[in-house]
């Protein structure tokens, strides 16, 4: 089937077959930007946003985001200045093996659009659909709270 | 002068601790193994025995060959690959040989999802569906479904071994007396358990002229690559092996895997490049499985609380093939006695093999098993004795002055302070006030209070468990390193450029670190156990420092001068005291190569003993017994790991370990039917903690130097693993006491503690009628 879907701001026209999952294409035209790591949608390591709100890509067919944006950990970066989640990873040790890590920040991506001051228990929830087997998620934790503040502070600047 | 590099602004650290690899682990970058590029890449897909244990009658690929995009369908026959061996070299033990693993499954197949053929497509989802088609006879055979049934040899896996025993091993330790004023028996269940790193298994096998490249997540890729060379009848430099990125390791990739035999093999057949990405749940069924043991512990001694004799008798499940997990039960057994230091030690250890999924190393690897029930031992001995667990435990422990000191399962252990992570542990609670809150306790709710205290092992004291280095001068006059030991996502880069920028005073990213490619680092063992830090942290050290000197004595050649009146510092070549730089490190190296000596030193660490990290875990937990779950207010671990080389990831490390640590205390466990059949085959029966099902972790620190490297470090990865279960299943022990609980096995599901609470109400009621009728008949 074809499809035009706009991944992190790129225009994209492709045949697909109509079983292949949106993580799946993904993977072929990025060769990255999000992994697999379950096949029962438990661990999140695919989250993607589309349309702006986070889901799982290992849920979606591919022919479901026709016609849709598509965005990745990629696109968060504006013009090579990072995103504050980036940044507060980083800082906060919030990632080891980095598998996990493309869609652990593209869920708090939409964590923090959704709730932008959450307390350390609504990260906890807020994350849960997002495995981790290396953090312990203390450091992510502090991460997503520490970019929030950032965030917060950044758009009473503009306000 | 320098760009704002990201996070460094707002990081509770010193920027210099802050890891190399989040640069493009964070944009998305990480180049894992399912993202390597490979022109025309074949991909493999098996058929696994949906039987566990059974006679091969019949395969039949001919349906799969005809099916859309299918270049290759292999059987046993096919391939004629040999077969892996039953014992590996980290085996100290023999193993029984007959126990070999065919790389596909030939007459008999042995745990569900034992490989049986491999179909190679165009796609992975043309081989997926040609593998659907291959037709596989099997004839059912009884089933041993875990290590008690196996001990007892009825039906057997290996006819020609006449026995499940895989190996046994016992020491000459005598129980001196018949006995004592205070003698417990506890036993305990160690469940199976799973490594789950998020990325699963994988490989890519790439046929050239020169031989085999092979892109694979191992963490011993030296080992990788002399095991497939010797296998494929290839000459070891005609086997290249790279790790890419790696999404976690935790053991499970230290494994040889009958897969990469063959994938290796088909790569080699057709001439083409093969590729294996194992689902998860392939990597349920096929990756190595951890733990699997059950321990009967008696331990003894006087009434004032000194231990006087521990007796480990280990009964190990390694599934259905010994070769990746036979050496696991020897790290229980050389680590029974933990950090106590016990007159009679009594050792016994039986491997025996069944119709589960072969075990191999897990984070810990039977140290977790030593510490669990050492620690539940000692609790119950200080319950019987009447005393305080915690002074039981500071009675007996090794002190600061009996180091090094040489335990009954013969290891070294080269230095301590075990007390001193007891107090730092301790410092943490207001522990009077928990005991007087437990007192107050009416329920449901009970509070309990449990500690354990562990030792670990890691870092390298036989040949098989050096570690080289090599530092090279680049011709830019930048450091660039070819280290032995690679990432499985530790943050290696970050660690090792650190170690040998502070010996030549540069920054971080002016040192090029190369590893994980036998191609370009000469020898190497790897990263696992714990061991990286120290080896080849160490191996980098003296072969940047060995370095540090020769470039001195060239400098010292090319400026007439004394090397002893030089220093280098930021690429650059000083006269002590002298603020002008005189020699640019490029320079040097330039001079370097037209002399045809190139500025090169290496080593190849090799210390005389093991280091022994330790600490304490405690955990303060609420059980409901409405319901029997738990709820864990505090974790505390106070860990010793001898000198620091980066707190931020060593905090890191403990963190990672303590969670899989409550993940093993809580609800992980692998499950097997009594049909053979794995019950627990993803994250949805097998759950793996989320963010919300841990508490926040409190960590201290106690340093104890170890006297065997020269940064003073010991291992930090696998720490929190060890103590944290044995300290949950001791704090909720503890809060149950009141109902007369004694004893409740790992791991802690609700289900199991409301048993237990049932159980312990129901005896005390029982005890209570008979006393009533007791009193009546007076």
């Amino acid at each position: 089937m074809k499809v035009s879907i706009t991944v992190d701001g790129t225009l994209r026209e492709d045949d697909v077959e109509p079983r292949l999952l949106l993580v799946q294409y993904l993977r072929d035209v990025l060769g990255g930007g999000t992994n697999v790591g379950c096949d029962t949608s438990n661990c999140g390591a695919c989250t993607v946003l589309l349309d702006g709100a986070s889901v799982k890509s290992c849920t979606v067919l591919a022919v479901q985001a026709n016609g849709r944006q598509v965005s990745t950990i990629r696109s968060l970066a504006a013009g090579g200045t990072w995103h504050p989640l980036q940044d507060a990873f980083r800082a906060e040790h919030g990632l080891q093996c980095g598998y996990c890590t493309p869609g652990m920040v593209m869920s708090a991506v939409d964590l923090l659009n959704r709730n932008p001051d959450p307390t350390a228990e609504e990260v906890r929830m807020g994350l849960a659909g997002n495995l981790c087997r290396c953090t312990g998620y203390q450091n992510i934790v502090k991460a997503v709270r520490g970019a929030a503040a950032v965030l917060r502070e950044a758009s009473a600047g503009e306000g | 002068m320098s760009e704002t590099v990201p996070g460094e602004a707002s990081s509770p650290w010193p920027a210099q601790y802050l890891r190399r690899e989040d640069r493009w682990l964070l944009e998305g970058r990480g180049r894992h193994l399912v993202n390597v590029p490979v022109d025309d890449v074949l991909d493999c897909a098996f058929v696994r025995s949906t039987t566990a244990h059974g006679t091969v009658r019949a395969v039949d690929l001919g349906p799969a060959l005809d099916a859309p995009g299918v270049v290759g369908a292999f059987t046993a026959d096919d391939l004629r690959l040999p077969d892996i061996p039953a014992r590996t070299s980290a085996s100290v033990n023999a193993v029984n040989p007959v126990m070999s693993r065919p790389a596909l499954a030939r007459d008999r197949v042995r745990y569900v999802g034992e490989q049986v053929a491999a179909v190679v497509a165009d796609s992975e989802a043309h081989a997926v569906d040609a593998a659907e088609l291959v037709d596989v006879e099997i004839d059912p055979l009884p089933v041993v479904s875990d290590a008690r049934e196996a001990a007892g040899d009825d039906t057997l896996l290996f006819d020609e071994a006449g026995t499940n025993v895989a190996a046994r091993h016992s020491n000459s330790g005598a129980d001196p007396r018949d006995e004592w004023p205070v003698s417990v028996k506890v036993s305990l269940t160690h469940p199976r358990l799973v490594p789950a790193p998020l990325e699963p298994l994988g490989i890519i096998a790439i046929p050239g002229d020169e031989g085999l490249t092979v892109w694979c997540g191992h963490q011993a890729p030296h080992r990788l690559r002399d095991q497939l060379a010797g296998m494929l009848g290839l000459e070891k430099n005609q086997v290249r092996v790279i790790v890419p990125d790696v999404g976690g390791g935790f053991g499970l990739r230290m494994s040889f895997y009958p897969e990469y035999l063959v994938v290796a093999g088909a790569a080699l057949r057709l001439g083409r490049p093969v590729r294996w990405i194992a689902t998860r749940y392939e990597n349920f069924l096929c990756g190595t499985h951890g733990r699997d043991q059950y321990h009967e512990v008696t331990l003894a001694g006087d009434r004032d609380g000194r231990i006087r004799l521990y007796d480990l008798r280990i009964l190990a499940d390694v599934g259905a093939y010994p070769h990746n997990g036979s050496h696991v039960p020897e790290f229980t057994y050389s680590m029974g006695a933990g950090p106590y230091d016990i007159e009679h030690v009594r050792l016994t250890m039986t491997t025996v093999v069944s119709n589960r999924a072969p075990t191999g190393v897990y984070r810990g690897a039977g140290r977790p098993e030593a510490t669990a029930s050492m620690e539940r031992a000692v609790d119950e001995f200080a319950r019987v004795a009447g005393l305080d667990p915690m002074e039981v435990r500071r009675k007996n422990f090794i002190a600061p002055d009996q180091f090094p000191y040489h335990n009954a399962g013969g290891l070294i252990y080269d230095s301590g302070n075990y007390a001193a992570a007891l107090d730092a542990a301790l410092g943490c609670i207001d522990l009077p006030a928990l005991r007087e809150e437990q007192r107050r306790t009416q329920g449901p709710v009970y509070l309990g209070v449990g500690v354990a205290a562990f030792v670990d092992r890691s870092g390298g004291a036989v040949p098989s468990l050096v570690e080289y280095a090599r530092a090279e001068l680049a011709d830019d006059g930048t450091l660039r390193l070819r280290v032995g030991s690679s990432s499985t996502g530790q943050g290696h880069v970050t660690v090792w450029s650190q170690i040998a920028a502070d010996v030549f005073e540069c920054a971080r990213d002016d040192v090029d670190v190369i590893a994980g490619d036998t191609a370009e680092v000469k020898r190497g063992v790897g990263s696992f156990a714990s061991r990286s830090g120290q080896m080849a942290g160490s191996a980098i050290r003296i072969a940047a420092e060995r370095l540090y000197e020769r470039v001195l004595r060239a400098a010292a050649g090319e400026l007439e001068m004394a090397p002893s009146d030089l220093v280098i510092h930021d690429g650059m070549v000083w006269a002590r005291g002298d603020p002008a730089g005189l020699l640019p490190l490029a320079e040097i190296a330039a001079k370097a190569r037209e002399r045809g000596e190139p500025l090169a030193d290496e080593e190849v660490f090799a210390p005389n003993a093991f280091t022994l990290p330790f600490g304490v875990d405690l955990a303060v937990v609420e059980v409901d017994t409405e319901t029997g779950r738990i709820g864990i207010r505090h974790l505390i671990a106070a860990d010793d790991c001898g000198n620091v080389l980066n707190p931020m990831i060593v905090e890191g490390q403990i963190h990672g370990s303590l969670a899989q640590g409550v993940g093993a205390a809580l609800y992980e466990e692998m499950v097997y039917g009594e049909d053979g059949q794995p019950m627990t085959t993803g994250f949805i029966d097998y759950p793996i903690p989320s963010a919300a099902d841990l508490p926040g972790f409190v960590t201290e620190r106690v340093v104890t130097p170890s006297p065997t490297n020269p940064l003073g470090v010991k291992g930090a990865g696998e720490s929190g693993c060890l103590g944290a279960p044995a300290a949950i299943g001791n704090a909720v022990v503890d809060a149950l006491q009141p109902l007369g609980v004694r004893d409740v096995q790992l791991p802690l599901t609700p289900y199991r503690v409301w048993q237990a609470i049932q159980r312990a109400r129901a005896e005390s009621a029982a005890r209570g009628q008979e006393a009533q009728t007791m009193a009546r008949k007076r």
